[in-house]
């Protein structure tokens, strides 16, 4: 910027000269910077201010500049004597000052907030001085491309020691911790990490020290890092040693503290423990690698392709060596949030476009209501330099106290945002979500600077003209030009806010259908018990023997109907199959789905009202290898015959498993009902038990627990709730429970995204159709007002008043016509970028297509009407007598 | 021929600042900013714009000179910089308009605008 001013200013300096001069600006911005923010602004603001001042002075151009085509010979800085009239002039017209910041602060506000969140959750990276290097690893498939996380040892082990690649590799995995000793359990997130893996980040700790190899091994002492928060909570001791930190019943010595603010992976983690590479059991980790320094991501791809392709070959394993880097960012974990997020972004950049022609409408009009006293004052000497530096003085005032109460309300937004939005959104980011000063300034330039350059183009082309024209024009007619800007801005307007109610027409109808869809079974009075239950109490035939019991002691319990056991209901927990389903005897499946697979016990789909549509439910004592599928996906692998008794498996290492029976197809995840919906179920006591179910990773060969859901089916399933915890705990009083939900709540739960994106969606909207129809009122209020003459002539000759009324709104409702005819040819196409946050609703839906015409048409109607019937206040004798 | 040195005054005080920076020592545009400030208590602050505004004219009426050799003792030292020095006309004006200022200074010393120097006795 500075250079680009300094080319202009002084373009009679040599290129050495110029040079000199730029290095000391440097100088300059570099001392400045040292002294902090305010210091750094606030000399940027004055070198560029100094370099535009007394441009006549300006180096190298000593000398009188001969009069320029551009105009500008006078300084450009208002003086205060302009500072003062523009005060006095916006203090005497209070509404349109009151617009003009409103629309401004509105604009820069919505802008600020969605891309402060977006910024943090998507595009900024990773908050750690190594941030730019790291990189998230994946497993990547061979056969299908399909990457998902956790990295075996030997994997991590190879990759390690390719120093020319990676300068570490570290892995980690999400914890949950019971933390005790305080008045209550309490619940907190944690991660198991490497012990290298802040080393790795480049953070330090705020006290204390890093983990080191010896703290991931076995049998030492327990040792954790706390978050600032949580440390806040023991009363900020100094003595860590002294924290009685007590983890999932085991005494951890706290280490060190990280400073506040710090979030890895994201915000709920409060807790940090070392875990060796080498996880108990089949483990893996979730791996992130810091690249070598120079090295890009894509040129490490590269690489580590070439390396995978040699290991493949010269050392061949059945999960092949490939592996996929990703720049970590906020949010990787999520694609549909991501793209909810861009299409969030898009709107609000469609607001802000709004916005910007309406505050240009508004200083348009303003200016143009002033031409000929510009004229006037021109033709009396004033020169235009002065006409320019007062006008810009006032757009200048509005604008900045549009961006000072837009502030304001930023500052609020993220807030609020961060409050309102769901958890997925905000707490999957390490990046702390707050108002990005970088993005409020470019939208307040944007606006403000718009607002100013149409302010000034009338005042500039008044200034020129030559005073008799000016003052010989008849209002009538001086501004047909004008009047057709104008109208274009309001048609544009109109044609965003289309797009924008499409879109959130869309939504709203999509969830719609989605709130009100039949879930495939019945959630009204289900409610959920989550227990842990501990692998070294309850191994897994106990557990069995366990379970057993608690189902028993808790359908005893009056007023229970049903009860099951189950790893997961609809929407929470259960675990999930990728692979390339096959049916015996035919080819795998080309392509990989996705398939949940739920652990239920003997009475499941009773308990949930789950239909069985062929073959049988689970018995009490069944095969391991059966399984009930859902009819979609019995479907898929034998359409139209008889699933029952025939085997399939779900990719080609799982073993075979015999269908047993066919169960009504469940919504559950909007994310998988995208495909053909293919949920299977396992039993849950199978009579030789196999493997156990998955246990979540542990840092040791310490305690690990399965989680496991009763579900109870009541009448008024909450009373009961005091009752099912006795029951529990008389079949074992030192069994934790983790968790009560109503299944009904857990829904709900599940649609809070969409739900959020919808509410943001109608706001945009709303702003924009508001901003479009005040754009269409101030036009329209303007004919009037510039036709005062033409009126009175015509009602003087005798026309209903009624008649030019109409005269007056058709005008705004053709502006309003040819916009929406405009904002539905750019909604059709783009209509489809939301298809993937659709469901149940085509992208091309003719409902919400016909339906926003309407609602505008509607609008339209009021805000033409209104100043179209001003007409009839007007009196022809005044009216011809004003001027 | 030796020029006039009256003819430049009475100089702005910002001229006067950047040609007393430069009578220790030659210095390149950021160290003349960084010692007026420093002179000053930080009560002037030059701003690039009006520096090179200023040096430009120094150099064209002679007053300043740019200095050929780089200086060793610099720490750091960058290409694009430019060192300046003062001429001997420069130092002869610096000298008069400090006389001038030290004149006006006596002046208000003697309308008892300021306080008689030596404690006011």
């Amino acid at each position: 910027m500075y250079r680009l001013l300094l080319r202009w200013r002084c373009r009679g300096l040599s290129g050495p000269e110029r040079a000199d001069m730029l290095r000391t600006y440097e100088d300059v911005i570099a001392d400045a910077r040292r002294r902090g923010r305010l210091a750094l602004i606030r000399t940027r603001v004055a070198e560029h201010v100094d370099l535009l001042r007394a441009p006549g002075q300006a180096p190298g151009t000593l000398k009188p500049r001969p009069r320029r085509s551009f105009g500008i010979d006078v300084p450009l800085v208002p003086s205060w004597q302009d500072w003062r009239n523009a005060v006095r002039r916006a203090a005497a017209q209070p509404g349109y000052a009151a617009a003009v910041i409103g629309v401004l602060a509105l604009g820069i506000a919505l802008n600020t907030v969605v891309f402060s969140v977006a910024d943090a959750t998507m595009f900024r990276g990773l908050p750690y001085p190594n941030g730019p290097r790291i990189v998230e690893v994946f497993n990547e498939d061979t056969g299908s491309r399909f990457w998902f996380p956790g990295l075996s040892p030997t994997a991590v082990d190879e990759w390690r020691s390719h120093a020319d690649v990676f300068e570490g590799l570290e892995g980690w995995n999400y914890g949950d911790f019971v933390l005790t000793g305080g008045a209550e359990p309490l619940d907190v997130g944690g991660a198991y990490v490497t012990p290298g893996v802040f080393a790795a980040l480049g953070v330090r700790p705020a006290v204390g020290r890093l983990f080191n190899d010896q703290d991931a091994v076995p049998g030492r002492e327990r040792v954790a890092i706390i978050s600032d928060g949580l440390w806040r909570q023991f009363g900020r001791t100094a003595d860590l040693g002294a924290i009685p930190l007590v983890l999932n019943d085991e005494r951890h010595t706290v280490v060190a503290v990280m400073p506040p603010h710090f979030r890895f992976p994201a915000a709920h983690q409060q807790v940090w423990v070392p875990t060796p590479l080498r996880q108990p059991g089949d483990g893996s980790l979730q791996a992130i690698a810091v690249l070598a320094p120079g090295l890009s991501s894509d040129v490490a791809q590269a690489r580590v392709d070439l390396l995978a392709r040699g290991l493949n070959a010269a050392r061949p394993r059945p999960a092949g060596w490939a592996i996929r880097l990703r720049p970590m960012r906020g949010l990787t974990q999520n694609a549909s949030t991501t793209r909810a997020l861009q299409v969030l972004s898009l709107s609000v950049i469609v607001v802000l476009l709004i916005a910007c022609a309406n505050v240009a409408n508004l200083f348009f009009a303003q200016a143009l209501g002033r031409s000929r006293e510009l004229a006037v004052r021109a033709a009396l000497g004033a020169t235009r330099g002065r006409l320019v530096r007062e006008l810009l003085a006032e757009s200048l005032l509005l604008g900045i106290a549009g961006g000072l109460v837009g502030l304001g309300l930023a500052t609020w937004g993220v807030t609020l945002a961060t409050s309102l939005a769901p958890r997925q959104i905000t707490m999957f980011s390490p990046n702390e979500i707050r108002i990005n000063e970088r993005i409020l300034a470019f939208t307040a330039v944007l606006t403000i600077g718009t607002g100013i350059l149409f302010g000034m183009l009338p005042a500039w082309r008044a200034s020129r003209a030559k005073a008799g024209d000016a003052l010989r024009a008849r209002t009538g007619n001086a501004g047909v030009a004008q009047a057709r800007t104008r109208g274009a801005l309001v048609v544009v307007e109109v044609a965003l806010s289309v797009l924008l109610l499409v879109g959130a027409a869309l939504l709203a109808r999509s969830f719609i259908r989605l709130s009100t869809e039949d879930p495939g079974f019945n959630p009204k009075g289900l409610v959920t018990v989550t227990l842990d239950i501990p692998t070294d109490r309850y191994p897994a035939g106990p557990r069995r023997r366990y379970l057993q019991a608690v189902q028993q002691a808790v359908s005893d319990v009056p007023g229970v109907r049903a009860v099951a056991v189950a790893d997961g209901v609809p929407t929470a927990g259960g675990s999930i199959h990728f692979g390339r389903v096959e049916a015996e005897g035919s080819p795998a499946a080309s392509g990989i789905s996705v398939m949940p697979d739920a652990t239920v016990s003997t009475g499941y789909f009773a308990t949930l009202g789950i239909p069985i549509l062929r073959g049988r439910a689970f018995g009490a004592d069944e095969a391991p290898a059966s399984a009930v599928i859902s009819e979609g996906l019995a479907h898929r692998l034998w359409p139209g015959s008889d699933p029952i008794g025939r085997r399939f498996r779900v990719n080609e290492r799982a073993p075979w498993r015999t269908v047993v029976g066919v169960a009504g197809e469940v919504h559950e995840d909007r994310e998988m009902e995208r495909e053909t919906p293919v949920e299977m179920y396992s039993p849950m006591f199978p009579l030789a038990a196999p493997a156990p179910p998955p246990a979540r990773p542990s840092p040791r060969a310490a305690r690990q627990f399965v989680e496991l859901m009763l579900v109870v089916r009541a009448d008024r399933p909450l009373d009961l709730v005091p009752a099912i915890k006795q029951a529990v705990w008389r079949v074992d009083p030192s069994q934790p429970i983790q968790q009560v939900a109503l299944v009904e709540h857990l829904l709900a739960l599940s649609l809070t995204q969409d739900r959020f994106a919808v509410t943001l969606m109608a706001t945009f909207a709303l702003v924009a159709l508001l901003l479009a129809a005040a754009g269409l009122y101030a036009v329209l209020a303007q004919i009037v007002l510039q036709r005062r003459q033409e009126i009175g002539i015509r009602l003087a000759l005798g026309a209903h008043p009624g008649a030019v009324a109409r005269l007056v709104a058709s005008r705004g409702l053709v502006l309003t016509a040819t916009g929406v005819a405009m904002g539905l040819a750019l909604a059709w196409p783009a209509s489809r970028a939301l298809a993937a946050q659709l469901y149940g609703v085509q992208p091309h839906d003719p409902i919400s297509f016909a339906a926003v015409p309407l609602a505008l048409a509607g609008v339209a109607f009021v805000a033409s009407w209104l100043p179209a019937r001003r007409v009839l206040t007007v009196d022809p004798v005044t009216a011809l007598r004003s001027e | 021929v030796a020029e006039d040195p009256r003819r430049f005054l009475p100089l702005t005080p910002q001229v006067f600042h950047v040609l007393t920076a430069l009578s220790a020592d030659d210095r390149h545009g950021y160290g003349i900013i960084g010692e007026v400030r420093r002179a000053t208590d930080g009560e002037v602050t030059l701003r690039t714009g009006t520096l090179y505004t200023i040096l430009r004219r120094l150099l064209e009426d002679g007053l300043i000179a740019e200095q050929q050799g780089r200086p060793a003792r610099g720490v750091e030292d960058d290409e694009r910089r430019r060192y300046y020095r003062l001429t001997a006309l420069g130092r002869a004006v610096a000298r008069a308009e400090a006389r001038r200022l030290e004149r006006l200074v006596s002046l208000a010393r003697a309308h008892e605008l300021l306080p008689r120097a030596r404690g006011g006795r």
